[in-house]
């Protein structure tokens, strides 16, 4: 796999196209702030929240009971999976069960976390992803790159050659009406042919049983409402404890992500309808592990709004795909090494460690913290024998005066006569975009001695 | 009953992930006892809320017309319809016909209803969302969600002024499905044009009902 900085690079050859995506995101981040600036209290309910999902860690074994007894008496089905292996084995024992030949699907991270598409396309079952922006990448065969907005790294033009290709519809000149009203009558179709529909969740109600799916399309509700059964996909942190604190959540999410005081839908599900199956997988999948470290815990707060992205400056100018993770951006580069270290070990690097993310984080994650910590983490597990060499080196000049004076000589000589080639050679990363200042004449101490 | 008999084996091996998990989440959880309070956001009042509703309603895209009196509804409701066909759940239609789901007609005929007309159980002031549940929406839960046009019909005394007092008012929910609905089906998916009417409804109409006897 490459690493963060290598697919950064394939990213950043075409300039242009960097602009464009940076811009397209900040967009995001600007539309965020004009909505949290209408909210009097915006950083009360951000602690509030964050003390929330505390408690919901502190006890989320009991409400994880406390939601199976009560989703149970609601006459809904619950299933356990381990890992994302289960996850899909249940899924598709549901739909076997019911001899599921179509499927619809709204968005759900967590059954990209879990492959969920290539495994059920696999036993011959159609999944058709009817988020807009899930569908144009569904059909790009590719992946999402932001959680809440997944085709925002494709220009319109391209997305107007995908639909000409695999919808069959005339060139429009990348009119994203038309797109939209194309992509819409196809999925009409789909909604009202598909035998099952799975979502994801985005709040699960122990004290109820019952769960939210947000969405602005209202794909998550046409699936679900026409299906004759409903898989909901949650991970185990999804529980909040009590219906009241859904009133905190709901206000910071949508304004989070775009600023929107709200999605159009906020859809709260309890009980199946007259005739419907109801089904909830409940999926750990590393989340248990990552509970247990008390610097990384935190993580597990995240209600994926997507704010920590739009507002990196890394993300916004290397693009989701350069993360190779399911969850891109700051938040996917502190999730992502618990799932597999070494594989994600170049993630906690891709940032500046400015802090961005987690002042602007609804539930306080300490992000850019994590990040660091990280590092060290991987620094010791993995060590970088050139970044080790270095600062040893450094280390032995600042030990020892003499030779730091004589390192100091030869190197205002040497940046002032040797050869750009030899300077910018492969071991100078610093120098990889950046000129090397011009050497001053002599030291500040020199400088300095001559002076008095 | 082969049925039940798959259910039970198919839950054997979930006890077992369901067993680890829990033990797992046991051995690993922190021990925080901090006290959750939200009456800190208990705040903003209802003076302005009809006015905040409304606004904040056209910000997501949504549009409202203020009725001082119920009884000229069903004009205004024709009018809004415009010759669609539509379901009205709210009884207000009497001259016409509406949709009528007795059960025989497979909801894969629903994409013809144009227009649904359903009574608003709550408003929020703070993002002018309207709640409804299994009865405004008479257990047709698919009708807000295919139609092209929603119309709700909310009564200005049902506006409360942020989530916290929406859920406040709500309590113990006993519906088996609600949704807050604040606007109509949009998307940004492409470059983030914003376009209304991604998948259901292409627009979005509140009747507030009652606001003369209320201020």
């Amino acid at each position: 796999m490459l690493t963060h900085s290598q697919a950064a690079k394939e990213f950043n050859k075409d300039e242009s196209r960097v602009d464009w995506h940076d811009k397209a995101i900040w967009h995001l981040r600007q539309n965020r702030d004009l909505g949290v600036n209408k909210i009097p209290n915006w950083q009360q309910l951000r602690e509030t929240a964050s003390e929330i999902k505390l408690n919901v860690l502190s006890h989320l074994d009991t409400y994880l009971e406390e939601f199976e007894k009560m989703a149970l008496s609601n006459g809904v089905h619950v299933h356990w999976a381990l890992d994302g292996d289960e996850h899909n084995k249940i899924v598709k024992d549901i739909l076997e069960k019911h001899s599921v030949q179509k499927l619809v699907k709204s968005k759900s991270m967590l059954t990209e976390e879990c492959n969920l598409n290539p495994y059920l396309e696999k036993y011959s079952i159609e999944i058709v992803d009817t988020d807009l922006g899930e569908r144009i990448i569904q059909l790009a065969k590719e992946k999402p790159s932001h959680i809440t907005a997944p085709a925002i790294h494709k220009k319109k033009e391209e997305i107007d050659q995908l639909f000409q290709k695999m919808l069959g519809t005339p060139p429009s000149n990348g009119d994203a009406q038309f797109l939209v009203n194309a992509a819409r009558t196809d999925l009409r179709k789909k909604f009202l042919n598909a035998d099952a529909a799975i979502t994801g969740v985005n709040f699960a109600i122990a004290e109820s049983g019952g769960f939210v799916v947000c969405t602005n399309e209202g794909n998550a509700d046409l699936g679900v409402h026409l299906a004759p059964v409903h898989i909901a996909c949650m991970g185990i942190e999804k529980i909040i404890p009590k219906l009241e604190h859904l009133g905190v959540f709901l206000r910071l999410l949508a304004r989070s992500a775009n600023g929107q005081s709200i999605t159009s839908y906020s859809s709260h599900f309890f009980k199946p309808r007259k005739g419907q199956e109801m089904h909830i997988v409940i999926v750990d999948n590393g989340r248990s592990k990552q509970l247990a470290s008390e610097d990384f815990r935190n993580s597990l707060k995240c209600i994926r709004c997507g704010a920590c992205m739009n507002t990196c400056p890394i993300y916004r100018r290397s693009g989701g795909h350069s993360y190779g993770s399911t969850i891109p951006g700051p938040i996917g580069s502190i999730l992502s090494p618990n799932i597999d270290l070494k594989k994600y070990s170049s993630l906690p690097f891709a940032s500046t460690l400015c802090g961005s993310c987690t002042d602007v984080c609804p539930v306080k994650i300490d992000i850019h913290s994590q990040l660091y910590k990280w590092r060290q983490i991987i620094m010791k597990e993995h060590p970088n024998r050139v970044k080790q060499m270095a600062m040893k080196t450094n280390q032995k000049v600042f030990e020892h005066p003499r030779l730091y004076n004589i390192v100091g000589i030869v190197m205002r000589r040497a940046i002032k006569l040797l050869p750009k080639s030899i300077l910018y050679n492969k071991l100078n990363i610093w120098g990889k975009q950046r000129d090397l200042p011009n050497a001053p004449k002599k030291s500040f101490k020199e400088w300095y001695n001559e002076r008095s | 009953m082969p049925q039940r008999k798959a259910l039970k084996n198919g839950t054997m091996k979930e006890v077992n992930s369901r067993t680890k998990i829990l033990y797992r989440i046991k051995e690993n959880k922190p021990n925080d006892k901090t006290n959750i309070d939200l009456g800190q956001f208990f705040i903003d009042d209802n003076e302005n809320s009809v006015i905040n509703f409304c606004e904040n309603l056209v910000d997501n895209d949504g549009d409202y017309l203020i009725l001082d009196r119920a009884d000229n509804l069903q004009e205004v409701l024709l009018k809004e319809i415009n010759g669609r066909s539509f379901a009205d759940l709210t009884g207000n239609i009497v001259d016409h016909q509406s949709w009528s789901f007795n059960g025989l007609i497979s909801p894969k005929k629903w994409s013809d209803i144009k227009v649904s007309i359903i009574n608003g159980i709550i408003g929020v002031a703070e993002n002018g969302a309207v709640w409804l549940d299994d009865d405004s929406m008479q257990n047709i839960r698919t009708l807000p969600f295919i139609v092209d046009h929603t119309i709700f019909i909310l009564n200005v005394k049902q506006i409360v002024p942020t989530m916290h007092h929406a859920y406040e008012a709500l309590g113990k929910i006993k519906t088996g499905f609600g949704a807050f609905i604040a606007g109509p089906s949009k998307t940004g998916d492409i470059e983030q044009n914003l376009i209304i009417g991604a998948h259901g409804p292409m627009s979005h109409l509140v009747i507030l009902v009652g606001s003369s006897d209320s201020q």
